[in-house]
């Protein structure tokens, strides 16, 4: 207990890291991973994308250790690369939170739905972002020792699930290992890019550091512990789904969890599984709409999003208009993921935004180096991060040929999302010049 | 220069009625470092308007710690520099909850509109 307590502050951190990764939306990228690639190369993809991820976490952690507690990519980009590209991926990532907020509302519409058939997915979706905008608005927070349990038990419930997988296998693992093909590894580099999505979040964590100390040690290895855990967790539970259902079920649904729950446990497995995709979308929603919102407050109050974003609420100080427009725009977003069925397109080009975004945030922490003359990195490391870089910009422009029969579809909305940042960062910048 | 203009920082906020209502049930401790010089005050906050300005660190349960160049938080203090810029660029690093800092940017906001 007396660990525990000494190191509180620490295991909050990693909590929310790990926390903030863990989404609705994971499961469904382990679907995509099984649409790519076959057996345990699926597995390969999810460690070597915990290891990128692993030497983004150290660029981020450098990062913010340079500018504690500041608005993150905003910060990072506006000092390292400028103005112009930072306020172009500033909005690249709002859309990108959007997006991220459909695909998540929608994904939870199709697990309850799973589990009480008949309820429409608009009614589900309009609770639940009603109820996230409700909680966000009064200004509702979880305290800290109740946030660590949640994740925890989460954790512990996803690797349990792919662990009982694993036991109790209807696969057989020699047929697996037989069938186990270096030709199925061409899907690899796009793959890697999408399991990155497993670890999307653990970056959040940089701007809720206590005091300027937690983040020369206590943040850096926060996120890396998050990604271990990650990538521990969900390595157990491909396993388990690739020892349980076969590959059409899985590629088949946006919901292997609920699959393999219920195929393991029956019909309380799937309400068990309801429950953590629950846990999951509170455990980053909550906390991505209200991250959302204050990137957006800032952004306004910068001048670089219509006024109208700064409204607060004097008595909280919760900035409502930017949750209530986000919330909006996540609805809008929902909705069209439920008319037009576009939920993997849009994973599609986020998992790409996401890359290209971790890239040039790892590019910034090297012009900052050289332009504040701080401390370079061994040469190694340097190296590594150089290949990281290249390697990120790759998988991410792969990620967007991943699957054939929506590639026209997802690099039309990748080009829209790109040059709607461009137009709009470029018309708001000469307009401030102007004035 | 940085005690001077807090302490009209702070006659402009106990004077002004809006803000009242900002600081209705907002009862932080804001400590303010400087990091070229040693320098620290708590701006406390009680009651509706800031009741004491310390040189020293006064601890407490509900605090919110601003750190950054002197000539940094005296420019934002008396109104030349907007903090949530500040922040953005990097110059300034606050510590504590979101929805204060959000707060202590309004007052900002309605105190010189910047």
């Amino acid at each position: 207990m007396g660990w525990l307590k000494n190191n509180s502050e620490l295991i909050f951190y990693i909590s929310v890291s790990v926390g903030l990764a863990v989404s609705s939306l994971s499961f469904t990228v382990v679907s995509g991973l099984f649409e790519i690639l076959n057996g345990f190369w699926i597995l390969i993809s999810i460690i070597t994308g915990g290891i990128f991820c692993y030497v983004i976490a150290d660029s981020i952690a450098k990062l913010s250790a340079i500018f504690p507690t500041s608005l993150g990519i905003r910060t990072y980009l506006l000092n390292g690369l400028g103005n112009r590209v930072s306020l172009l991926f500033s909005y690249m990532y709002i859309l990108f939170i959007i997006m991220i907020g459909g695909i998540e509302s929608y994904i939870f519409s199709l697990v309850v739905n799973a589990v009480f058939p008949g309820i429409s997915p608009f009614i589900i979706i309009l609770f639940l972002l009603l109820l996230i905008i409700s909680i966000n608005i009064v200004s509702f927070e979880i305290p800290r020792s109740t946030q660590v349990v949640l994740v925890t038990f989460l954790v512990i419930s996803i690797a349990a699930i792919g662990i009982s997988g694993i036991v109790d296998n209807s696969i057989s693992v020699s047929l697996m290992i037989n069938n186990f093909d270096i030709k199925d590894a061409i899907g690899i580099p796009t793959a890697i890019g999408m399991s990155m999505f497993l670890f999307v979040g653990f970056e959040w964590v940089t701007t809720l550091g206590t005091n300027a100390e937690a983040y020369k040690r206590k943040i850096p290895f926060s996120m890396k512990t998050a990604i271990v855990i990650n990538t521990i967790m969900f390595s157990f539970f491909c396993m388990g789904i690739l020892l349980n259902l076969s590959k059409d079920v899985i590629i088949s649904s946006s919901i292997p969890q609920v699959h393999l729950a219920e195929h393991l446990f029956g019909f309380y497995g799937s309400l068990f599984a309801l429950f953590i995709s629950l846990l999951a979308i509170l455990s980053t929603f909550n906390a991505g709409v209200l991250g959302g919102a204050r990137f957006i407050y800032l952004l306004g109050r910068e001048g670089y999003l219509p006024k109208a974003t700064t409204k607060i609420s004097y008595t909280t100080g919760v900035p409502v208009a930017a949750i209530i427009l986000l919330g909006v725009l996540v609805s809008l977003c929902a909705v069209s993921i439920i008319i037009f069925e576009i939920e993997l397109e849009l994973a599609i080009i986020c998992s790409s935004i996401i890359c290209f975004t971790y890239a040039v945030l790892m590019l910034s922490l090297f012009f900052l180096n050289k332009n504040n003359n701080i401390q370079r990195e061994k040469k190694g490391v340097r190296l590594i991060k150089y290949l990281v870089i290249v390697l990120l910009f790759v998988f991410g422009a792969l990620g967007l040929f991943s699957i054939p029969e929506k590639t026209t579809f997802v690099i039309l909305g990748f080009i829209i999302t790109l040059i709607f940042s461009l137009i709009a960062s470029t018309y708001i910048i000469n307009k401030k010049q102007l004035t | 220069m940085l005690k001077n203009t807090l302490l009209d920082f702070q006659k402009q906020v106990n004077s002004n009625s809006k803000i009242k209502k900002i600081t209705k049930n907002w009862n932080p401790h804001i400590i303010i470092k400087t990091n070229d010089a040693p320098k620290i005050f708590t701006v406390i906050v009680n009651d509706s308007k800031i009741s004491a300005l310390l040189e020293t660190h006064k601890k407490h349960t509900h605090e919110l710690v601003i750190e950054g160049k002197e000539n940094i938080l005296t420019a934002i203090f008396n109104g030349e520099l907007n903090p949530a810029q500040a922040a953005l660029d990097g110059k300034l690093a606050i510590f504590g909850d979101h929805k204060d800092q959000i707060k202590l940017d309004i007052i900002s906001l309605v105190l010189w509109g910047g």
